[in-house]
């Protein structure tokens, strides 16, 4: 789902938290004032967020699903998502995490649906890995890719998380939905792979 | 840094300035609808429906309710104890799902069993890379006793536990094998529980050890050896730990990890032992294949006398470098992305949503 020319702004709300609420006027009950505050403030915490962190997870779904357009449709969805729950996004510290792995799962939907275009004749061609990007990134760069691509999903995305983001062991388990043990596993292993497919030791 | 990381690091960086800082466009959101007095009440249903949905929307963040499935065929293990989240648990697996029973005070990395359903050990950090292990035993209504840390001082590990295994128990529970990487070479410890006393097989670049799993004799140690040269391939080693000697590599090769053949085709991630002594059952993944490069995954028996794949081939949904068998060899535990299953004849069934298991044993 792409956002883009929807009419509301998500700062607008942030500076009209009772429109953002709902709550008509000014004469509002003191409980719904105080919900209409806490939304104000994850609000502000949430554009925040986005303001910090847009490029970061932007360029994140990038090395995951192969290109921009995408990518950048992929983090206005997540943080779309994320702003429909505000209400129960009550810890703004957990915020972050929350939006990495909103970003990660809305890039594994978008690659199970470019498996079913593919399974219906369609094809895609993401130019991260395609030869026209070679003379934007170098063609060992683009071995790099062509060889990511190679490597099943999760360990693609453990190994962006890991080596893009500079994530530790356990923010990639809290992104990716498994646990600790899994990802070391799975990023040793990746990375076993990665060096087999370029020909290096690991 | 390895090469790989190098390239890896270097992609990305150029990759990431194909998004230049200040190119994107900003937020926008829908506007949120008012809602009229009388949905109040479909309201409230329908916030407490999104509250759940909501849980399992986050991604895998907010961990999903246990669930139950078909109950658990009969003569299978009624109790597992689990890595959560670094917490020691026990749950009831008898209804088909995992229902907790106990929680162990203290943090855990790993947990093997001996397949008696009583006796467990599990591994946890003593600080820095050396671990310590506690042995526990369950009561029928699965009530564990406190974990009683072993004798013997701790183990240095460089790799961690993670999976494929790095734990093992003895079937009799006289035993525990440790396998992994310490200051640079491929080790394999084994503890003898009773007295603390460790003998340790090791050899300098040996890539990595993984997959550790005895044999019904208590002496056989059965392990899963990843040389760290490409160009050389993972093979499945028997080492005799009754015999004189402390090289890693002096035990024997007996199969490489690739299997081919018609049926079943591919890489053995990790492999068990089973308690009859005439076979192994191995996590095999096959090659990929479409566009996306998906795999498949099956779980094989292979005969101990010829180390070629016999009988039964169970389709796994998922990549989990993980089986343990009970002590009756019927039964399999796996973990696929931290959420785990089970293996009855030859029927995959989850047994929870919940996806932050770090280890489980039955």
């Amino acid at each position: 789902m792409s956002v883009r020319g929807v009419e509301t702004d998500i700062v607008a709300n942030m500076r009209h938290p009772r429109r953002a609420s709902g709550a008509p006027g000014t004469d509002v009950p003191v409980a719904g004032g105080a919900a209409a505050d806490d939304r104000a403030a994850a609000t502000a915490a949430l554009v925040a967020l986005f303001r910090e962190h847009q490029l970061a997870l932007a360029r994140t779904a990038l090395m995951i699903v192969g290109d921009r357009a995408t990518a950048e449709d992929v983090v206005q969805d997540a943080f779309v998502d994320l702003y429909r729950r505000i209400d129960r996004l009550t810890d703004h510290h957990r915020m972050l995490p929350y939006a990495r792995a909103a970003v990660v799962n809305k890039c594994r939907t978008v690659l199970r649906r470019r498996k079913l275009a593919f399974r219906a004749g369609r094809t895609h061609e993401p130019p991260v890995w395609s030869a026209e990007s070679a003379a934007m990134l170098g063609e060992e760069r683009r071995e790099v890719f062509l060889a990511l691509r190679r490597l099943p999903q999760r360990r693609r995305e453990a190994l962006v998380l890991r080596y893009y983001l500079d994530l530790d062991e356990r923010e990639i388990a809290e992104t990716m939905g498994i646990g600790v043990g899994t990802v070391r596993s799975t990023v040793s292993r990746a990375l076993a792979s990665l060096a087999d497919l370029l020909g290096e030791k690991a | 840094m390895t090469r790989t990381e190098e390239r890896l690091r270097d992609a990305f960086g150029a990759a990431a300035a194909g998004i230049p800082d200040g190119s994107l466009v900003p937020l926008t959101v829908p506007s949120r609808r008012r809602h009229r007095p009388w949905f109040a009440p479909a309201a409230v249903a329908a916030g407490l429906a999104a509250v759940v949905v909501g849980g399992a929307a986050v991604g895998g963040v907010v961990p999903h309710t246990t669930r139950s499935g078909p109950a658990a065929p009969a003569g299978a293990p009624r109790h597992v104890v689990a890595i959560r989240d670094g917490r020691a648990v026990v749950e009831d697996a008898a209804g088909g799902g995992l229902t907790q029973v106990a929680a162990l005070p203290g943090r855990y990395d790993a947990v093997a069993a001996t397949g008696d359903r009583r006796t467990f050990f599990l591994a946890g950090k003593a600080g820095g890379d050396s671990y310590a292990f506690y042995r526990l035993a369950l009561g029928a209504d699965g009530k564990p006793s406190a974990p009683q840390r072993l004798p013997g001082g701790t183990v240095r590990l460089d790799s961690g536990f993670g999976k494929p295994e790095n734990l093992a128990a003895s079937p009799d529970g006289s035993r525990l094998a440790v396998v992994g990487t310490a200051a640079g070479r491929s080790e394999a410890v084994v503890i003898d529980v009773r007295t603390g006393g460790h003998r340790t097989w090791s050899t300098p670049g040996a890539g990595t050890v993984t997959s550790a799993t005895w044999a019904p004799d208590n002496r056989v140690l059965g392990f899963l050896q990843s040389p760290g040269d490409a160009s050389e391939h993972a093979v499945l080693r028997l080492l005799d730990t009754g015999r004189p000697g402390s090289d890693l590599l002096s035990s024997r090769v007996v199969r490489p990890a690739e299997v081919t053949g018609t049926r079943v085709d591919g890489l053995i991630n990790v492999f068990v032992l089973n308690p009859d002594g005439r076979t192994a059952t191995a996590q095999i993944q096959g090659p990929k294949h479409g566009r996306n490069d998906d795999a498949s995954f099956v779980l094989a028996t292979l005969s101990t006398g010829t180390w070629q794949p016999t009988g039964r081939a169970v389709r796994l949904p998922g990549d989990s470098f993980f089986v343990k068998a009970d002590g009756s060899g019927a039964h399999f535990l796996q973990l696929v992305d931290g959420r785990p299953g089970r293996v009855d004849g030859d029927a995959f069934t989850w047994l929870s949503g919940a996806a932050d298991y770090d280890d489980v044993a039955w």
